[in-house]
């Protein structure tokens, strides 16, 4: 037995096997302060709104936050920046645990094994995943289960290159980061992160826009077309994910030029995308554009999107658990 | 003479030179300058054919197999023949001439044409920048009036601004205050219990003071006792006198670190509760927060109680979650059977584990 959690910067995904069927839930990773009484709960139950009771304050939390904060033109609060845990936010924990614990439900079995993702060691910036590494762990054993920590990029080779005996490049392209493994037949050789992802598009196509970084989110998981963008908001959508998936490529290929103790691969190898931010209409045809441009030092003979992009981590995670 | 020797004689005479020796080149321009606007051409092959012509003629004429009635009327013939050679001549003549000077009639009609459109195209032109003119004349008191609106929510908002800063700032300084006030109340709590330790302290002092004078008074017949052996002993040997000395001195020495350790023992005993106070005094204040200020970007953020790691993962919240189904999708595992498979054979597992 075994479950798979994705903790990322945007999303919770969870991964449980349910029978002969894997079942995934998702819970937006965000709050918003509201001012309710006893009554207003009533209403918000009512109203399908989840929220939590933290210090005597109410937060919305989760989609219905997303929403809201939408309908307020107000930005919600996240409890992860760039792919850890927000150093503004870090009393926001218990709510976050909350979320997790609906996500998971209960072990199985007492000390039942859970695999979280976590993010490679940040390769342009001087954050440190142990502090996230750890307390994550803390919040899964507080739930009764047994933490396992998984780097982001090498779930998404378990849930996606078996065919490929788990040898490829898988990314994960996340809210807060671009997650990166080069994996050699299930063992990965490397692993990084780059602290750019969906949220510094948002944050640009925000800053050119006028308006705030929410609302710039909303209309680009909306469905922007990358290759044939329509509109301003959509143009500006498009040059930064073109850029933000050049320096990714980039990245990578500094990184293997770089590295020692790189696996020299025999045959060309495949690369494959997962993660809320490579879901974006053609996504995979920038991409390649993109790849054209570079000399990459490694033959690569296709470049694919995951099969279920905002399950992959997760289900890489289940993979791991049901494997051991 | 046979047609053949006619021809003969006709082509020794050249022509061409002929023509050439009596005519001169002259350029247009010269005749244009000299007045002479227009010219009659003819063209050297007529010149050649009507030369020919005459001369058939007259060769024709001056032979004696014809009669002269024959002859006269081949003369009338050919002189009515040469009039009409000349009047046809002419005709073409007049036809180039009315055909040139069509064409230059043409010609000044399309210049008067060209004229006329670059004098209208001018015209437009004018009328476009008088129209713009005035257009821009026209709205020069809405772009005014669009100007002073945006001046004046410049300076609204600049007033706005000042207020909201000034307002902030006011906000902030009360709840520094206020903390103040707090951080004060406690301090001045510190001191008292400072003052209070130190007053205990001296009086502990005191009265360590007191019971050590009172130990000595307490010890002084055993003293004296001892200083009366002491003399009464002093006269057996010096050695002996020496040693009981030092046996004096050894006891008091003995007797008085007894009294002072156990005043160390009291000293640090109140200096580690002293600690233990100060400490929990400064946890109190770092655990006071600023509630004041503007907040975080432009959500209505409410500061949250620190929260250690230990509270994150014992702490149950209240909340309607359980109320709610969580977003579920499905996707058939036995697509993943084969990978999982090979993922368990790579790391060593047995497939029946």
């Amino acid at each position: 037995m075994g479950k798979g959690l994705d903790i990322g910067t945007v999303n919770l995904v969870a991964a449980i096997q349910d029978g002969d069927d894997i079942s995934f839930t998702k819970e937006r990773n965000a709050f918003i302060d509201v001012q309710v009484d006893s009554y207003s709960k009533n209403m918000l139950t009512k109203l399908n709104v989840p929220y939590v009771v933290f210090d005597n304050k109410n937060y919305v939390v989760g989609e219905a936050a997303f929403e809201l904060a939408n309908v307020l033109n107000k930005t919600t609060r996240r409890p992860m920046k760039d792919g850890l845990i927000s150093p503004e936010e870090i009393n926001a924990m218990p709510i976050m645990k909350m979320i997790i614990k609906n996500l998971l439900g209960d072990p199985d079995e007492p000390g039942e094994l859970c695999y979280y993702s976590v993010p490679g060691e940040p390769v342009d910036s001087s954050s440190n995943v142990t502090y996230h590494k750890e307390v994550f762990a803390g919040v899964l054993s507080s739930l009764g289960y047994t933490p396992r920590a998984l780097a982001e990029g090498h779930a998404v080779v378990f849930a996606e290159l078996g065919e490929e005996e788990f040898t490829g490049i898988g990314i994960s392209g996340g809210g807060g980061m671009f997650n990166v493994c080069v994996s050699y037949r299930a063992m990965p050789a490397l692993t990084f992160s780059t602290s750019r992802g969906g949220d510094w598009v948002d944050k640009n196509v925000a800053n050119v826009l006028g308006i705030n970084q929410t609302r710039a989110a909303m209309i680009k998981e909306k469905g922007a077309d990358l290759l044939n963008p329509s509109g301003r908001e959509e143009e500006a959508i498009a040059i930064y994910y073109r850029n933000l998936i050049n320096y990714t490529l980039v990245n990578i290929k500094e990184r293997f030029e770089a590295g020692d103790g790189m696996p020299v691969f025999s045959d060309p190898i495949e690369i494959v995308c997962a993660g809320g931010t490579c879901s974006a209409k053609n996504f995979i045809e920038v991409f390649k554009e993109e790849f054209e441009k570079i000399d990459f030092p490694i033959p690569v003979k296709n470049i694919r999107m995951a099969e279920l992009p905002l399950n992959s981590v997760s289900q890489g995670g289940l993979m791991a658990a049901l494997s051991e | 003479m046979s047609s053949e020797s006619e021809q003969r004689a006709v082509e020794a005479i050249d022509i061409k030179k002929s023509i050439d020796e009596g005519t001169s080149r002259v350029n247009i321009d010269d005749l244009a300058k000299k007045g002479i606007q227009r010219v009659k051409v003819i063209n050297k092959q007529t010149i050649f054919r009507l030369i020919d012509e005459t001369v058939q003629r007259v060769i024709a004429s001056k032979t004696n197999l014809l009669s002269k009635h024959e002859r006269e009327e081949i003369l009338d013939r050919s002189k009515e023949e040469l009039n009409r050679l000349i009047k046809e001549q002419k005709a073409i003549k007049d036809k180039a001439d009315i055909a040139e000077q069509d064409k230059n009639d043409l010609v000044k009609e399309v210049m008067n044409l060209n004229e006329q459109i670059r004098v209208m195209q001018k015209m437009h032109m004018d009328e476009m920048a008088r129209r713009y003119e005035d257009g821009v004349q026209s709205q020069q008191s809405l772009v005014d009036e669009l100007k002073n609106e945006i001046e004046k929510t410049k300076r609204n908002e600049e007033s706005r601004n000042t207020e909201l800063i000034a307002d902030m700032s006011q906000r902030f300084d009360e709840g520094v205050q206020s903390q103040q006030v707090i951080v004060d109340k406690i301090q001045s709590e510190l001191d008292a219990v400072k003052n209070e330790l130190q007053a205990n302290k001296s009086k502990h002092l005191e009265e360590l003071s007191s019971r050590f004078e009172e130990g000595m008074k307490s010890q002084q017949p055993l003293i004296d006792e001892l200083r009366g052996e002491n003399t009464r002993l002093k006269n057996n040997s010096d050695l002996t006198q020496k040693e009981e000395g030092q046996n004096e001195k050894e006891f008091i020495r003995q007797r008085l670190e007894e009294l002072g350790k156990s005043d160390n023992v009291i000293a640090e005993n109140m200096e580690a509760l002293f600690n233990k106070m100060s400490e929990n005094l400064s946890e109190k204040i770092s655990q006071i927060q600023v509630t004041g200020g503007g907040g975080k970007g432009d959500t209505a953020y409410t500061d949250m109680p620190a929260v250690s790691l230990e509270n994150i993962f014992k702490e149950e919240l209240e909340s309607n979650l359980v109320n709610f189904d969580v977003k579920k999708e499905t996707s058939n595992k036995k697509a993943l059977n084969n990978s999982l498979s090979r993922l368990k054979q790579m790391r060593g597992i047995d497939e029946d584990e």
